[in-house]
């Protein structure tokens, strides 16, 4: 098998007729600026958690404005909130708050 | 008095001055450094064409001398005050205490842009770690045709960061420089070409190649050079014990951390208003854009104009642009001066 490195979601085709924006709302009222996140990567660079977890701080808020958020909490529980990525983050995204966002809406 | 008083002697400014010429308009070209051409006059070479940047130069000067055009070198303009009575402006110019006021029917602005102070993103370490340089920087290595680390070695692997100062909401400047991406692709070709086995990687969010010729020169890299374009925004640099610099980044692409190791860093930066915009805007009540170039008008068919009578803009005072965009832009400028003057 190959380690596609984020193994908690299954691969599979995303039908956007389908899917239920009204959660990823919610994530969004967390800070109203992560709508306009441009999928760069400099949060997940420097996550110390990626560096002992496979967490993926990008992958993770983009799969739930996609409707991808079955463990999402979990997923979220691997941060440590150490804020690094907040400081990185070309947007100016409170990365934090959308980690204690997705613990508490999904 | 003149008819033009042109702020900035770059390419903007000295197409706008032949320009006028042509329309048998006076103008006079205000530059504070010792010489013209601007930013261009200290590139090695210009994309899309990898022709030389000295030649475009000479070529403009020798229209500037050829139609008798006034040039004032030394002579930064910090204000711009509008006459009560007269048709025209007075320029202060220069320190405080040495005023000297010039006077014009109307004036052009073309005060350029000033590189992004890439120390201000200390996570990139410019000037505090070894091996670091800007696009700008290269250019004149490049010039100068020497390309060497600080122990004095080739660079084998060099490694560009995308959007230095640019599209960042950190550093309050939220506008793609737009030019930064091709410069990124133009020094990648040229490194590769310059050493042998070089192997060159850029780091970037979006590809933005906007101008004709400048996605064929991104294949071109990729394919005849093998530049590895990797997207993810560099998060850390570091300074390894042997003075190479570790970087690291989300390929997210494939959505893993990675890291690598470079002998130079290549910081892409972008565009930021030129020092003097702020009290000139104040000066004469010209809006400034947030990210210290002017405001125009409009974005469609007034960009040269502001909203103040008689005061016009060209090149990358107004916005980011490339050095055909610019040089356009003077002669729209000059034949939107030709009707104002017309008018009055
Ligand atoms: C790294 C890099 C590489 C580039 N390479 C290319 C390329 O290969 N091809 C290309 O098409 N474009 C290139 N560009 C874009 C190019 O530099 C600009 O399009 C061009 O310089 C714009 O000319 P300008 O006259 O508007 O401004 P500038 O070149 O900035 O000239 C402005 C002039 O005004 C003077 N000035 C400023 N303030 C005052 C004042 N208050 N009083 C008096 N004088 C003043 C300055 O000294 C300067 O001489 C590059 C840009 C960058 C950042
Ligand atoms: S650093 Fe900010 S803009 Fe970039 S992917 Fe992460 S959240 Fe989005
Ligand atoms: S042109 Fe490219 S490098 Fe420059 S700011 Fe825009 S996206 Fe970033």
């Amino acid at each position: 098998m190959v380690d596609f490195g984020f193994s908690s979601y299954k691969s599979r085709f995303i039908d956007l007729d389908k899917v239920d924006t009204k959660l990823p709302t919610e994530l969004f009222k967390e800070d109203e600026i992560l709508r306009a996140c441009i999928g760069c990567g400099g949060c997940s660079g420097a996550c110390t958690a990626a560096q002992f977890t496979n967490f993926n701080f990008r992958l993770l808020h983009t799969l739930i404005r996609r409707g991808e958020y079955k463990e999402a909490k979990q997923e979220a529980e691997k941060c440590m909130l150490c804020g690094k990525c907040y400081m990185t983050c070309p947007r100016g995204i409170n990365t934090r708050k959308i980690i204690q966002g997705i613990k508490r809406i999904f | 008095m003149y008819d033009i008083i042109i702020i900035g002697g770059g390419v903007a400014g000295m197409q706008a001055a032949i320009a006028a010429k042509k329309l048998n308009l006076e103008p006079i070209i205000l530059e504070k450094e010792n010489k013209l051409g601007g930013k261009v006059a200290h590139k090695y070479s210009l994309f899309p064409t990898f022709s030389s940047a000295e030649q475009l130069i000479d070529r403009l000067e020798a229209q500037i001398i050829e139609n008798k055009i006034d040039v004032r070198y030394h002579c930064e303009v910090v204000s711009i005050h509008k006459e009560e009575l007269s048709v025209g402006y007075t320029l202060n110019v220069g320190d405080i205490k040495k005023v000297d006021n010039l006077q014009a029917r109307s004036i052009l602005i073309t005060t350029g842009y000033e590189p992004f102070d890439a120390r201000i993103k200390q996570e990139y370490g410019y000037q505090v770690y070894d091996n670091i340089y800007t696009s700008m920087d290269l250019e004149a290595m490049m010039k100068k045709g020497l390309i060497l680390t600080k122990e004095g070695n080739t660079p084998e692997s060099i490694a560009f960061i995308h959007c230095v100062g640019s599209r960042d909401s950190q550093i309050g400047n939220e506008h793609c420089s737009r030019v930064c991406c091709v410069t990124g692709v133009k020094q990648a070709t040229e490194l590769c070409q310059m050493i042998k086995g070089a192997r060159v990687y850029n780091f970037y969010m979006d590809m933005r190649m906007f101008g004709s010729g400048y996605e064929e020169m991104y294949k071109e890299a990729q394919q005849n050079y093998q530049v590895r374009f990797i997207r993810g925004r560099v998060s850390e640099l570091s300074q390894t014990i042997d003075h190479k610099v570790r970087l690291k980044a989300e390929d997210t692409l494939i959505s893993k951390p990675i890291a690598i190791t470079v002998d130079m860093v290549i910081l892409l930066v972008g565009m930021c208003g030129a020092v003097n915009n702020e009290s000139i805007g104040e000066s004469a009540g010209l809006e400034l854009r947030e990210n210290g170039l002017f405001k125009p008008v409009n974005a469609f068919d007034s960009t040269t104009k502001s909203t103040v009578n008689g005061i016009f803009y060209a090149g990358c005072a107004e916005s980011p642009k490339n050095i055909s965009e610019s040089m356009n832009q003077a002669s729209q400028a000059i034949l939107n001066i030709s009707t104002y003057l017309e008018s009055k």
